[in-house]
């Protein structure tokens, strides 16, 4: 439909009001008023109440006013007022339009296309009679049809002239389009395409919804939207979609994102069964853990075997191991930032499963539709109630259970506002040892407040959150020594984060955030009235980390973008306290103490402060091809105390203080990232140099719990890390998944003047986690719509170990002398598991979708060992070796989706 | 729902013993031949005594000793105490003498290689007395316990290794006053006379003395007095045949500073490994020798300066209210159901007249074999020609014990 219009006038001058009415009836007024006829589509009217009143205005003006907010034009024609959705009216030809076009740019299609009958069509851009740009900045909002929330991700793709973008973490996406058609195409794993033309008369915004994908077998979980791995300017950012997780074979039918996690490059545990991550040579204690920007303290349960967030609460895992953006700090080697599932706000819907160990469910349900709605999930475990249940009596004394639940609840206030609140906990028990009992838990609480600022540049994010991690220990013996052990740490954190879109070329996050930190390093209390254990509890630990920072995403051009930040971090160790002063250069020890400082509440012991760096770069090569690079500096106040070679629930962190200092890291990487469109393959390439100092170690034997002088175990030594890690995913297709491999080293020093605080004289020793080959293939593969089959196959170097190098006999019993620490490495690790899937049928009326994971760990049986270790029995030293799952472990799940 | 039960009960145990350990076999990788001191200057006056070896292969078992080196104890007012191996290896002190109070000590040492050590200067340890020492059953874990009492409130003493030295009487069940010999052999055993001769000395009863293996530590430093109250330096099983006839303990309390206690207890926990999850980093642990020559040699071992005390235990199985444990060994004369085959090695009852036949034991070979072996069986009873002989080990206490009474020793 083409229109002319030749001429306007403005006629009489009209005295009209009205209170709270929509713009159809104002409309209908101006109809009455006036002697014009109003032409439109009732769907371009919104419902907003409009309450103005004119006096003696002419009919344009009140027109200007009335439509100046909305996307719509007007034209007085005569005694017609035609209302044009997007596109204005030309009143005169263009230039050329009969002759030849002078435009150089090429238009799209004929810019006056307007074909309101093609539902798949949008205009974009009130059409500016005066405007010469040829290109314009089209930005949207895309949501999930059926929920409504905000999809992150997806990729929007203009093939005909190759560009593409995607949408950030609220769903929204920003694109320069020329003028005149263009068709966008959105993609993301677990949703339908979405093919959208968009005709684009200036800048403008469009809001999408994206159908989701009829539930599908093996999809590749591992997601990085397209070309985000090239186009980004992060450096070492890993994107984890949990849907995609069930196909995995996992051991004893836990979907796990977090040991998903380790079958990535750079990401190591020390062990099968071991707690806590390796990420690029660092110690286990330098990753952040976020759930919802809360911090979890121990993201496992049960020594490490399971992870403590269940699958089906979690909606996405991303992980930074190299660039670590500037609002994050307080850890020196990654952040895994953990969301929660998002809620949905249109229907009632839910998942679970029911495997070997446990049985979770999680629901997702609307309270007020399109405006609040919640996640509720939960898992536990069954196995205390099946010991019980048991007639071998040294197993119905055993504990062994855990469970978890999660409740998210968001609200949309309005356009502007959105918020959510999350909260967490965890709980584990269980018995090692007949006498003892080990229990730990985590609660996590975290408020957010977005809010965009009239003009859509600004954007903030005030967040709030507290964490309580504890732990405990009941020991129960014949014996006048029974004790209950415990400890706590809390943490709560304030935190404003702001977003400034200030053009295409600069975008601004910046913000601010303070976090105190309260630690109860050990309480032990007598049980039992025989007990002559005294009551001691160790000096609370109090701190506050505060940070400044600021990054900016700068695009010099379309192949050169930095991603520059600053982050200022101050930690001030807090009183009440004694500290000890030790004479310089000697042990510390009873004998070379000087001094015991007193401090008061709230007294600064001793603060900290630096500079952390976050620069990267990234420059296309090709549209397919692109380099980066980063430099990133961390700091790190708070540690972990393990005297063990792996992680363990029993380990209490520690804040800086007086004796101790923050850790800190230097760590420089490089990378090359290189799609292949037409086979949806994508490789990378990284390579990274780290460089850590003050990282904790202990001397041999220490006594790290009820500790009151601790300082005198520790020891402070440097780091070191270097690694190239490969990459190559198959993201789509019958057969896909990705293969993996690394190829890192990491060294410590432990140097001193003092023997007794040297380790291996000194010198760099391979650190407990260093393995230097790793290599994993996950693989899957559909046969039909109905069944698909799963593989991991997993090959690693064996850890260092310290191996004995001689016996000796002390005090009449045989004892094993050691080597220098991490001198030997125990036999490589390797692991094949497979597994079947089989999806219930697909008939949408079905009141439940199910799905059945049947799946071997370890088909090959191979007996990993785990470690190698010497002990003294009746007088005599025997060498002993561990493995764990060291025959093939068969499981079935079921799942089910409502 | 045994079904479900028993589907539960197979993850269950993987999960709780996910984990399975095997014994391995010790091999040496690669080896670094270390000097071990263990040196414990006591306030006990008396010959003073040091040990020194090295460290030996994994795959060996003997202890290897440091002989011919020059061992000396300096003390601060310029004193020297000379010490000379003696025929174990162990190096005594040429003279008696004991720790003083208020004088530094220190050990030094000269390798016939030339090589030369010398332990950090240390001085005596508070002097402590063992109050208590007695025992206990404790029914839940079927354990005679032997506890400590010791109240140190006023020496200040906190940190304590305990020795033990048990000495336990044997008596065998199948003892008789005749020893038997073989005469008029014909044809390697095919006909001869059994002989019964009066045995020369007494083979019954004897006397055994363990020492104590490892290292045993307690500590008052966690406690609210400064108490050792009902510490178990020993525990013994119901089972035990040490407590069969009469069992004696000498108990020997020395008292520590905090870094030799440290030192003592870091070797004694990097030799057990009570979660296997979660192992404790091992490594190479500074004791106070050092090397003079060069500052990176191992050196293991502590040379400390102890006050002691020690008491002794006497008891028996009637003490603790339980019952009669089993002799050492397996005794019993047991047969099957023809009374013709032996069941016990250890207690045979052999028929002269049987030389055996298809499915028969030629039992009269046999008798000739035992009597005549390297450690011959010996007589008990015989029945005619039906001899009812037993292992030395059921009737010869010699042949694993002595027959000396220690002069402590008191019935």
């Amino acid at each position: 439909m083409l229109l002319f219009v030749f001429f306007s006038y403005a006629q009489d001058n009209i005295t009209i009001s009205f209170t709270n009415s929509s713009l159809k009836e104002i409309i209908t007024q101006l109809e009455n008023k006036t002697s014009h006829s109003f032409y439109y589509m009732d769907s371009w009217l919104d419902e907003n109440k409009i309450t103005k009143s004119y006096t003696n205005t002419p009919l344009t003006t009140i027109l200007e006013d009335l439509l100046k907010d909305s996307s719509i034009n007007y034209t007085v024609f005569e005694n017609k007022v035609i209302l044009t959705n997007n596109s204005f009216v030309y009143t005169e030809l263009p230039e050329g339009f009969f002759g030849e076009q002078k435009t150089t740019v090429s238009e799209n299609e004929a810019v006056f296309y307007n074909e309101y009958e093609n539902n798949n069509l949008a205009t974009v851009g009130k059409q500016n009679n005066n405007s010469k740009a040829q290109e314009f900045t089209l930005s949207g909002l895309l949501l999930n049809e059926n929920t409504r929330a905000p999809i992150q991700g997806a990729a929007i793709i203009i093939d005909k002239i190759s560009k593409n973008t995607t949408t950030d973490a609220k769903g929204k996406f920003s694109i320069i389009l020329p003028i005149g058609k263009n068709v966008l195409n959105v993609r993301l794993l677990g949703y339908q395409n979405l093919v959208k033309e968009v005709l684009v008369y200036g800048d403008g915004f469009i809001k999408l919804a994206m159908p989701e994908a009829a539930e599908t077998l093996g999809e590749v979980f591992l997601e990085s939207a397209a070309n985000n791995n090239v186009k980004e300017a992060v450096v070492g950012v890993t994107k984890i979609d949990i849907e995609g997780l069930k196909t995995i074979p996992v051991v004893l039918g836990e979907r796990d994102i977090l040991k998903v996690a380790t079958t990535l490059p750079g990401i190591k545990t020390a062990g099968e069964g071991s707690a806590g991550f390796n990420v690029r040579g660092g110690r286990s204690d330098q990753n952040l853990f976020l759930l919802d920007d809360a911090v979890m303290y121990n993201p496992s349960h049960f020594l490490g075997f399971f992870s403590a967030v269940n699958p089906f609460a979690t909606g996405s895992l991303e992980i930074y191991k190299a660039t670590i953006p500037a609002e994050y700090g307080g850890r020196l080697s990654s952040v895994f930032d953990i969301k929660s599932k998002e809620p949905n706000y249109k229907e009632f819907s839910g998942e679970g499963a029911i495997g070997p160990i446990t049985g979770s469910l999680s629901i997702q349900t609307p309270i007020v539709k399109d405006k609040i709605a919640i996640t509720a999930a939960g898992r536990a475990t069954y196995s205390n109630w099946i010991l019980r249940s048991l007639d071998e009596e040294t197993l119905q004394n055993s504990e062994a259970s855990f469970y978890d639940g999660l409740i998210k609840y968001n609200h949309k206030i309005n356009e502007n506002n959105t918020f959510q609140a999350t909260g967490y906990y965890s709980k584990d028990k269980f018995s090692i040892t007949s006498d003892s009992t080990f229990n730990y838990s985590n609660a996590l609480a975290s408020l957010k407040w977005n809010h965009t600022f009239k003009n859509d540049k600004h954007k903030s994010e005030v967040i709030a959150v507290n964490t309580q991690y504890k732990y405990g220990v009941d020991y129960e013996a014949e014996s006048n020594n029974n004790f209950k052990f415990d400890f706590k740490i809390n943490e709560t954190q304030l935190k404003l984060n702001l977003k400034y879109l200030h053009s295409d070329t600069h975008k601004f996050d910046y913000g601010v955030s303070t976090k105190l930190y309260q630690v109860e390093p050990g309480n032990i209390d007598p049980t039992g009235n025989i007990s002559i254990i005294v009551p001691k509890s160790i000096n609370k630990e109090k701190g506050l980390e505060s940070a400044i920072y600021i990054s900016d995403l700068y695009k010099v051009n379309e192949k050169l973008l930095f991603n520059v930040g600053l982050r200022y971090s101050r930690f001030a160790s807090l009183g009440p306290g004694t500290q000890n002063v030790y004479e310089d250069n000697r042990p510390k020890g009873e004998s070379t103490i000087t001094a015991v400082n007193t401090y008061s509440d709230n007294e600064t012991i001793k603060s900290y402060g630096g500079l952390e760096y976050r620069a990267s770069l990234r420059y296309l090569l090709s549209p397919s091809l692109s380099l980066k690079a980063s430099y990133n500096k961390t700091l790190q106040y708070i540690h972990l105390l393990s005297n063990n070679t792996t992680i363990s629930p029993t380990d209490t962190w520690k804040l800086s203080d007086l004796n101790t200092k923050p850790q800190s890291a230097n760590q420089y990487s490089l990378g090359f990232y290189k799609n292949f469109d037409d086979t949806d393959i994508e490789v990378s390439l990284e390579g990274y140099y780290k460089q850590m100092h003050d990282i904790l170690d202990y001397k041999i034997g220490a006594e790290l719990i009820l500790n009151e002088s601790l300082e005198q175990e520790l020891l402070q030594g440097e780091g070191k890390a270097y690694g190239v890690e490969f990459l190559i995913k198959k993201k789509k297709g019958a057969l896909n998944g990705w293969i993996g491999y690394s190829y890192s080293r990491a060294f410590l020093k432990l140097k001193s003047d003092i023997p007794q605080e040297q380790v291996n004289n000194g010198d760099y020793f391979p650190a407990n986690y260093d393995k230097p080959h790793d290599f994993s293939l996950v693989a899957n593969y559909r046969i039909t719509k109905r069944y698909s089959v799963s593989t991991n196959f997993i090959y690693q170097t064996g850890r260092p170990i310290t191996y004995p190098i001689g016996k000796y006999t002390f005090a009449g019993s045989e004892q094993v002398l050691y080597s220098d620490r991490n001198q030997f490495r125990i036999p490589d690790y390797y692991r094949l598991d497979i597994g079947f899937n089989i999806e219930g049928s697909h008939k949408l009326k079905k009141l439940a979708h199910s799905f059945w994971n049947i799946s071997v760990y370890n088909v090959l049986g191979r007996n990993n060992p785990y470690s190698v270790y010497f002990a003294n029995n009746e007088g005599k030293i025997r060498a002993y070796k561990t493995s764990i799952f060291s025959i093939p472990v068969p499981t079935i799940t079921y799942n089910f989706k409502f | 729902m045994k079904a479900t039960l028993k589907y539960g009960t197979f993850f269950l145990s993987i999960l709780l013993f996910y984990n399975c350990t095997e014994e391995i076999e010790l091999e040496t990788e690669s080896f670094e031949s270390v000097l071990v001191v263990e040196g414990t200057l006591t306030n006990e006056f008396g010959f003073q005594k040091i040990k020194l070896s090295r460290t030996y292969f994994l795959e060996e078992n003997e202890q290897n000793l440091e002989n011919n080196a020059t061992v000396k104890i300096l003390d601060s007012n310029g004193g020297v105490f000379n010490f000379a191996q003696n025929n174990e290896g162990i190096y005594i002190s040429n003279i008696e003498f004991k720790a003083l109070a208020d004088v530094f000590y220190s050990l030094s040492i000269t390798t016939t290689d030339g090589k030369q050590y010398m332990s950090l200067e240390t001085e005596l340890t508070p002097i402590s007395q063992i109050d208590n020492l007695y025992v206990e059953y404790n029914s839940t874990d079927e354990q005679t316990l032997v506890l400590v009492d010791s109240e140190n409130q006023s020496s200040g003493a906190q940190y304590f290794r305990y020795e033990y030295e048990e000495t336990y009487k044997i008596v065998v069940p199948y003892y008789s006053l005749f020893n038997a010999t073989v005469s008029n052999v014909v044809n390697n055993g095919e006909t001869f006379d059994v002989e019964l001769t009066p045995k020369l000395e007494d083979q019954r009863t004897c006397y055994s003395t363990k020492s104590s293996i490892g290292i045993i530590q307690t500590s008052t430093n966690s406690l609210g007095q400064d108490l050792v109250y009902r510490f178990p330096v020993r525990s013994i099983d119901k089972d035990d045949s040490k407590l069969r006839e009469r069992y004696s303990i000498l108990v020997k309390q020395y008292v520590q500073n905090l870094e030799a206690y440290n030192y003592y207890k870091i070797i004694h926990e990097l030799g057990i490994n009570e979660s296997i999850l979660s192992a404790n980093q091992p490594g190479y642990v500074n004791g106070n020798v050092e090397s003079l020559d060069n500052n990176k040699e191992k050196v293991i071992g502590y040379f400390e300066v102890s006050s002691v005390s020690s008491e002794r235990l006497f008891f028996n199985h009637m003490d603790v209210n339980i019952s009669k444990p089993p002799y050492f060994y397996d005794c019993e004369y047991r047969t099957d159901a023809a009374q013709i085959i032996n069941a016990n090695r250890n207690n045979l009852k052999l028929n002269y007249a049987l030389i055996g036949g298809p499915q028969i034991p030629n039992q009269r070979q046999d008798l000739y074999r035992e009597l005549t072996a390297n450690e011959p069986y010996k007589y008990y009873d015989n029945n005619g020609v039906i001899y009812n002989i037993v292992s030395p080990l059921c009737s010869d206490c010699t042949s694993f014990s002595s027959t000396i009474q220690p002069d402590f020793w008191i019935d």
